[in-house]
């Protein structure tokens, strides 16, 4: 690890930097603190898990600036790259291979890669997609409504949803789901235990390189299967870099969509009256859906690391220091989003930053939002007189987690 | 401002650019203003017609997370430009 001499000279000099992630108080509000440092301090130092030192940028302008700003770098492997979760070292080597796909690449490397991966996800192939989804949603709503109540949302909805559509759009087999289900569970669960987590991750990897190789061999008319066969005509990647991509694809597209569809079912259920816009008006649930996204932004914030100095916000970050963006700030700051703490349907902004901005906007988007819009739009109009079996407040949201979310959305009818 | 940003330009003449080798894919044009913009087979951003209104481009110029789509003063008409940006770098 190398030690970055201006972190110590400003931590001795200005005390303690509080620590990273900020926990939410408010399960419907991103962490209270961020009210303060948007208006004084709007790009501060913050102390990540490890000890790093990282600053932390909270307003909607700043945050997308840098978004855009060749001088701000998302290279997992930088040692000052501020991670807000701590991470053995095996599950660090089974995690590389994806900070060599996507996410982790600059420009002019990220490009190419990207480039191999839109056509997939154009908005006509979300739209394609939508008939699949639908069928994967009537037949979760089928057997709740046969079963008994209450029932958890996020085992019976929530997350069936999102690994039915990530089976079908990667090739993987139907069987293959509950795989994706039991392993991304125990990723997100709190009881889990690190030894725990570490052994679903390897268990994933290898199941992924299976797939891989399997595709490899017999390109099928799928996500995976094109690539291997673009890869022929212009190789690109290497099989670890493949199964990276394949894991980032099955990882990113699965916790946040899974949080959103639980999210946005509490949020809808605790205001009635936004509940009843979009259940009377179905044209009104685009727009709506692009509201929960924002009012949520269950991507708290994300790292990234000058690669220059650069001055945002009254201060100069120096060539090499960790950066935390932080959508959920930026999508609650005032300056941008009147009445920010109202969830408001009717507010019809799509400039929220849910999905990021820049080169690594989320690829996804238009296939998440086809899915939550299907889910809330099925669920609520087949379960009308669906609501919570328990207080709000006593649901065990992920309050310190960086990806927010519900471990469990008890309902009733 | 270091940048800049597109949609704040006052000029009387503005012009749509639109980069496809900066685009990213990510549909946002298209999502928002569907009758000026399409994606093409490859994911990459399509302009339906021309000439275009810069005003009916404003928001999709906004919501455009790569730089692929800009208002730039001083020229008339739209201007579709193919070349692939990656050899030269992203910026
Ligand atoms: C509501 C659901 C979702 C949310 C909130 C979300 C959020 C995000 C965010 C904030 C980023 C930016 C990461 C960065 O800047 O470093 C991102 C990137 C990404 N997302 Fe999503 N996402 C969602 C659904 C999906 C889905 C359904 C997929 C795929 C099927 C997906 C795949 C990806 C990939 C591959 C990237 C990396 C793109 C790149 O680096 O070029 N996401 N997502
Ligand atoms: S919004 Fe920009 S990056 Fe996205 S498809 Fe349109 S032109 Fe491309």
């Amino acid at each position: 690890m190398t030690v970055n001499s201006t972190y110590a000279a400003d931590a001795a000099s200005t005390g303690e930097a509080p620590d990273f992630p900020m926990p939410r108080t408010c399960p419907f509000a991103p962490a209270p603190e961020y009210v303060g440092l948007r208006a004084e301090a709007p790009v501060s130092r913050v102390r990540v898990p490890d000890g790093q030192l990282a600053w932390l940028v909270t307003r909607y302008a700043d945050v997308r600036r840098l978004l855009t700003d060749p001088r701000v770098s998302a290279n997992r492997f930088h040692p000052n790259l501020p991670l807000t979760e701590p991470v053995t070292p095996q599950t660090r080597r089974n995690i590389a291979a994806v900070g060599r796909s996507l996410i982790g690449l600059d420009q002019p490397e990220h490009g190419p890669q990207r480039r191999m991966l839109i056509g997939d996800f154009t908005l006509r192939r979300a739209q394609e997609m939508r008939p699949h989804i639908q069928r994967t949603v009537d037949e979760c709503i089928d057997a709740i409504l046969a079963g008994p109540k209450p029932v958890d949302l996020v085992a019976a909805l929530a997350l069936p949803v999102p690994a039915s559509m990530i089976t079908k759009l990667l090739g993987m087999p139907y069987e293959d789901r509950d795989l994706i289900v039991r392993s991304a569970d125990a990723q997100l669960r709190r009881t889990v235990s690190a030894e725990q987590r570490q052994q679903t991750s390897s268990e994933l990897r290898a199941y992924v390189d299976r797939l891989v190789t399997a595709k490899e061999a017999e390109p099928t008319d799928d996500l995976l299967g094109r690539l291997v066969v673009q890869n022929r005509q212009t190789p690109l990647f290497d099989h670890d870099m493949l199964v990276g991509l394949a894991m980032l694809l099955l990882v990113a597209g699965f916790e946040t969509t899974a949080s959103m569809i639980s999210l946005g079912v509490a949020g809808l259920l605790e205001n009635p009256d936004q509940l009843a816009v979009v259940t009377g008006d179905p044209a009104a649930m685009g727009l709506a859906v692009e509201e929960l996204l924002r009012y949520f932004t269950v991507v708290d914030a994300l790292p990234r690391v000058a690669t220059a100095d650069i001055e945002v916000g009254g201060v100069t970050v120096r060539a090499g220091d960790g950066l935390l963006l932080s959508f959920a700030s930026a999508n609650w700051d005032t300056d941008v989003f009147p009445d920010a703490e109202v969830l408001d349907v009717h507010r019809g902004a799509r400039h929220h930053m849910a999905f990021g901005y820049g080169i690594h906007q989320c690829i996804g988007q238009n296939l998440a939002r086809a899915e939550l819009e299907i889910v809330f739009r099925s669920l609520f109009t087949r379960i009308p007189g669906l609501r919570l079996a328990e207080e709000l407040d006593g649901l065990p949201f992920r309050k310190e987690s960086n990806i927010y979310g519900l471990d469990r959305l008890p309902v009733t009818w | 401002m270091e940048g800049g940003d597109p949609v704040g330009a006052e000029e009387p003449t503005t012009t749509l650019v639109v980069s496809r080798g900066l685009c990213i894919g990510a549909g946002q044009c298209v999502l928002s203003t569907p009758d000026l913009f399409d994606q093409s087979e490859d994911g990459r951003v399509l302009l339906r017609r021309q000439p275009v209104d810069t005003e009916e481009a404003r928001v999709a110029v906004d919501l455009c997370p790569s730089g692929a789509l800009r208002l730039a003063a001083g020229r008339s008409g739209p201007v579709v430009d193919d070349q692939d940006a990656t050899a030269k770098g992203w910026g």
